[in-house]
């Protein structure tokens, strides 16, 4: 064998190899010459998206807590109806933060807490205000006495009240008080303080309540200075120790439905300055009951329309209550009736109706996909959001 | 199934089985095996003579204490009854302390849990190990006894780094404080 010619067939086909990679011809395949096909234009460099101002009903956005970092949280902007693109974008959201979307003006919030040296150093509390178009930071909120409430996450940590006219953070020291932030001026107002209730649940015309560790609730109106103008005490009207409600209720039409471990719920009338609590009702029959079917996830409910949604598991046990639930039970709340139960392919841990006619809701399942169903019941599509994304809590564009 | 597939399918059960803070672990267990009774124990056991502490790659652990059984790398370990986190055992620390470098909260969420060995309830304080970033290994979730965060001092949803000088959450452990009233 001529060893020099052995060696020049070896480089062309190394040759042959490398053009190939750059998409050039080498002779081995048929290909279009390259004067019959037009080339690719030049592009621009630097180009960056950007969103429309009014996001469509079938956008949501989906809270990554980010658990093997939690320094650095997102939240992600999808859309449930798409079948290419779902993911349109995300933003910060650092170490135990909460989100929320205004209504009112063209802004995204977050309340978010950093460190000057990342895990360690000065810290800042403060809410970053997001451009809803563009995702640019337009401003941000010192929160004063660094003392953000960090809890995993819930909606229920900071809420804006009054037609969005004021943003509420809720501070856990572990004492217990509120910031009241208006939202236009984004000025810092006031805080009040709730010993022992914790969370912001909106009531009445310009106020929140909270619930409290022997079950009653605080419930508080401040006037356009956020000065605290009223206080009353619901006592308490559930057993903490023998049947608690989930802390993450769902509003539907002013009343927010709280429900039990044990697969009650508990209405409350948020509608006035003074919460008053509507006779409960059970989801189960006494056969339910008796193969300990449960509510169990983490966003455990959600409501609309005239219906409430929640998570189910059969054969509930103490601790299993964040568990996920292989159903959805879905409930008329004017008949109590169930209209419909989903049987689920993969466990359900969080979900949230959407503001889509029809409805559409959307499910963050036990291995942390997301999966979108119509108004049957029927899944549409699933998405996954990242490798390591935990999507716990979903919030639907406000519409 | 192409490759992609399995590799996001590996990775998906792969955080199925190890990850989340504050309370995915139990149901997902639930979901993947049906061990709707027995709150974590996510893979069927190797055949293997080796003790298996469910999370692979991390080697087990005896705490070495007479009448405390039980491997505490594991999430089934009787003191972690109403844990939410990385456990210390796995992060350079121990079910009673933290890893070289961070700091415990002084404050943190109570739990009440039965030693399998004397059959006594013991009062068990989950305190956080805090100051570096999440550990990321042997990510464990029960909630026995576990309330909303209205009920704080029993609650494992709240982020307890919030009493150390960084809140940044690093791992968590199991101190028993006492044997529970009723048992003493």
């Amino acid at each position: 064998m001529n060893m020099t010619y052995e060696i020049k067939r070896m480089a062309k086909a190394l040759i042959c190899i490398a053009l190939l990679s750059t998409q050039l011809s080498c002779g081995l395949v048929s290909a279009a010459e390259p004067e019959n096909t037009p080339a690719l234009s030049a592009e621009p460099i630097m180009k960056i998206e950007t969103l429309p101002e009014q996001y469509p009903a079938s956008w949501f956005f989906a809270h990554d807590a980010n658990f093997q970092s939690l320094i650095a949280g997102r939240v992600i902007i999808v859309d449930s109806a798409a079948d290419t693109k779902e993911y349109k974008a995300a933003i910060g959201a650092a170490q135990f933060a909460t989100f929320v979307e205004s209504k009112a003006l063209p802004e995204l919030y977050v309340a978010e807490t950093f460190y000057s040296r990342g895990t360690r150093g000065d810290r800042t509390d403060i809410v970053s205000v997001y451009d809803k178009s563009t995702l640019e930071k337009k401003t941000e909120i010192v929160l004063p006495g660094n003392k953000r409430s960090m809890v995993v996450t819930n909606k229920h940590n900071m809420r804006l009240l009054d037609n969005d006219t004021f943003l509420v953070v809720f501070n856990f020291t572990p004492a217990s008080s509120a910031t009241i932030i208006d939202a236009a001026s984004k000025k810092v107002l006031n805080e009040i303080e709730m010993p022992g209730c914790n969370m912001i649940y909106p009531n009445g015309p310009r106020g929140f309540s909270s619930l409290c560790g022997d079950g009653s609730m605080i419930s508080i109106q401040f006037d356009e200075q956020g000065k605290e103008v009223s206080r009353n005490l619901i006592p308490s009207f559930f057993n903490v120790d023998e049947d608690p409600v989930f802390d993450k209720p769902s509003y539907v039409d002013g009343i927010a439905y709280f429900v039990s471990y044990l697969g009650d719920v508990v209405p409350v009338d948020m509608s006035g300055a003074v919460p008053k609590v509507l006779p409960r009702w059970s989801l189960l029959t006494k056969n339910e009951v008796a193969k300990n079917w449960r509510p169990s996830g983490w966003q455990v409910s959600t409501g609309g329309n005239g219906k409430l949604y929640v998570i189910m598991s059969q054969g509930g046990f103490d601790g299993s209550h964040k568990s996920g639930g292989e159903r959805i039970f879905v409930h008329d709340i004017a008949s109590k009736k169930r209209v419909l139960d989903m049987k689920l392919t993969t466990p359900a841990f969080s979900l949230e109706l959407l503001n889509t006619t029809p409805e559409t809701l959307a499910v963050t399942n036990v291995l942390m996909g997301v999966d979108i169903f119509d108004a049957g019941g029927e899944l549409q599509r699933s998405f996954s959001l990242g490798d390591s994304a935990m999507p716990l809590v979903l919030h639907a564009v406000r519409n | 199934m192409n490759k992609l597939d399995k590799i996001f399918e590996r990775s998906t059960r792969k955080l199925a089985q190890n990850t989340s803070r504050r309370s995915v672990l139990a149901g997902i267990s639930t979901a993947l095996f049906g061990a709707a009774s027995i709150p974590l124990l996510p893979i069927a056991k190797a055949a293997s003579n080796k003790p298996d502490n469910g999370y692979p790659g991390v080697g087990s652990q005896t705490s070495g204490i007479d009448g405390d059984p039980g491997d505490p790398s594991s999430c089934d370990y009787w003191r972690y009854c109403a844990i939410d986190g990385f456990l210390c055992s796995c992060c350079g620390g121990s079910a009673n302390s933290c890893p070289p470098g961070t700091e415990m909260s002084p404050i943190t969420w109570i739990g009440t849990c039965k030693n399998p060995a004397d059959g006594r309830n013991y009062i068990i304080s989950y305190n956080d190990c805090c100051g570096i970033t999440s550990c990321g290994r042997c990510l464990c979730n029960r909630n026995e006894g576990d309330k909303p965060t209205y009920r704080p001092q029993a609650n494992n949803d709240i982020n307890w780094c919030l009493g150390a000088k960084s809140s940044v959450y690093t791992c968590s452990t199991g101190i028993i404080l006492g044997v529970a009233l009723d048992d003493a």
